[in-house]
């Protein structure tokens, strides 16, 4: 491998493990507020694709389309807490259940077979967002690197400094701890737990509604192209360990990037070497990379 | 502050509170005394509506609490510190005294910059440790966290549910004259303990519960000469 295709792979890499990176946050912010999270969220970002793609074909600049996207998957994200959520509450499914994995993984199958119904069967190729063409290329010396990969790194790693600035830095982020640690203790401090609660599946819809509408240029566009990104985004928060919101950005980096070198070398199976790692990885160390074992004090 | 009239409460068909009447005014200290399992800390989760009260009535301030929600109770004033302490572990001592007080209407940068300083005036331990996570301070540390996260937030009526469990005598002592001064300022306290020759000290009213009944009331005072019959109903 030349040192051209090294430099290339890098950052094709990167670019798709910031997108695995922003898939994961959202399992992560619901897991950690809620000890739930959405089985669809994968489907969610395909759901953000098709979006995006039928936008931006309709000629939609791209910033309106990405602010579209985002209100309609916050809708979208309302709406999976009120229908797939919150009704086992109600039914008593308090601690321990696991009924959530059906019902988000249910709204998923509706979302696979509505998509379907809007867009058929077949796979569809995202026009470019940043750029004329999809092969646009900034030349760096010898090395050529797609403009689209580049921007979409940007506007990944601004988002998630955004999504750090908000976890650590405001109110809310503060209220999501507190009714992580303990709900009822949150309430007396005048959390508004049922919010909350609505604000983490509202943002971990809109994470994948921001990488549906960047990995749009990366890979074709199909209903069913969902749960191979849920299973990805189970890996990186693997490896980040799931209480740690810097080392979901280092495994999702790491994850892309294996991915990208795994295919250079084998495109017919280079998917399943980095997931073969992770589950090694596992074997020895449960907790993840970046996991502490004992973070729950409670 | 706070009356509550006849209030009765419970889990589904089990009744834990029975008839229960006490009132709590501003600027005094009320202590609720009772042996383990006698309702203490029921009564208090059923004045912040985390457990609906079946029968009675509970007004705070002036208005009925029955159909405001334990997060509007507590930023109208109505400021609860439950058992444990419940200091978020994941949260830096500051980040823990913030999240009340950014919740209260009418607390703007300013007003919390001023709460700030006057909590760490009051148990400076907690000024040289701000920006340690709440996990990793001692269990009399966390008390006075928690004790200082509540008042951050500008409460009308403070409610503690043993502050004492677990700590050494000289952190209870700190926070128990910290509450005494407390009332003094014009604060209305109601404090659930079990180490009752320490809340009638420096209580000015006590009550004490046995199987979800108040059974003895009267001023702190003359319930300290009585201490042979209380001592047979915390068994």
């Amino acid at each position: 491998m030349s040192f051209t295709n090294a430099l290339q792979l890098l950052i094709s890499g990167i670019a798709v493990g910031a997108i695995y990176t922003l898939t994961a946050k959202g399992l992560f912010i619901a897991h950690l507020a809620t000890h739930r999270l959405n089985f669809g969220q994968g489907d969610f970002l395909m759901v953000g694709a098709y979006l995006s793609l039928g936008l931006l074909l309709a000629g939609v600049p791209a910033p309106l389309v990405l602010l579209a996207v985002l209100a309609a998957m916050a809708i979208l994200g309302w709406g999976l807490e009120r229908v797939a959520i919150r009704p086992l509450d109600r039914a008593g499914d308090q601690t321990g259940g696991y009924a959530w994995v059906l019902t988000t993984a249910g709204c998923a199958l509706i979302l696979q077979n509505v998509v379907e119904l809007v867009w058929g069967k077949s796979a569809q190729y995202a026009p470019p967002i940043f750029s004329a063409t999809r092969n646009n290329v900034v030349r760096i010396g010898e090395v050529g690197i797609f403009v689209e990969e580049l921007a979409i790194i940007l506007v990944a790693f601004l988002a998630v400094t955004a999504f750090y600035v908000f976890l650590f830095r405001t109110r809310w982020g503060k209220a999501i701890y507190a009714v992580a640690f303990n709900p009822e203790a949150a309430a007396l401090l005048g959390v508004n737990v049922k919010g909350t609660v609505i604000l983490v599946f509202v943002l971990a819809s809109m994470l994948a509604g921001i990488s549906g509408f960047l990995v749009g240029p990366l890979v074709s566009v199909q209903p069913h192209m969902g749960l191979v990104f849920t299973i990805k985004a189970f890996a990186v928060a693997s490896i980040g360990g799931f209480s740690n919101p810097l080392g979901l950005l280092a495994g999702g980096l790491l994850f892309g990037i294996a991915e990208a070198y795994s295919n250079y070398f084998d495109s017919a199976f280079g998917d399943l070497y980095p997931l073969i790692a992770v589950l090694i990885l596992l074997a020895f160390r449960p907790t993840g990379l970046f996991g502490t074992r004992a973070a729950d004090v409670r | 502050m706070i009356t509550l009239e006849n209030v009765s409460a419970g889990f589904g068909v089990v009744q834990v509170l029975h008839d229960v009447s006490l009132a709590v005014p501003a600027g005094r200290l009320v202590s609720v005394i009772g042996a383990n399992g006698a309702g203490k800390t029921t009564l208090l989760r059923t004045i912040s509506n985390v457990v609906r009260p079946s029968a009675g009535r509970i007004v705070f301030d002036g208005t009925p609490t029955m159909a405001s929600e334990p997060h509007r109770l507590a930023r109208a004033g109505l400021v609860h510190v439950p058992q444990g302490r419940q200091i978020v572990p994941t949260l830096s001592v500051r980040d823990n005294l913030l999240i009340g007080a950014q919740r209260v209407a009418g607390l703007g940068a300013a007003e919390i910059e001023t709460g700030l300083a006057r909590e760490f005036a009051r148990f400076p331990v907690l000024d040289k440790r701000q920006d340690i996570l709440g996990g990793n301070l001692s269990g009399g540390e966390q008390q006075m966290l928690a004790v200082s996260r509540a008042l951050m937030m500008r409460p009308k009526l403070l409610m503690l549910d043993e502050p004492s469990l677990g700590l050494a005598p000289q952190v209870v002592r700190t926070i128990l004259d910290a509450l005494r001064s407390l009332a003094d300022g014009g604060l209305a306290i109601l404090l659930v303990e079990q180490l009752a020759h320490l809340a009638l000290e420096i209580a000015d009213e006590g009550h004490v519960m046995q199987r979800g009944r108040v059974v003895i009331s009267g001023p702190a005072e003359d319930l300290r000469k009585s201490r042979s019959l209380i001592d047979s109903y915390l068994g």
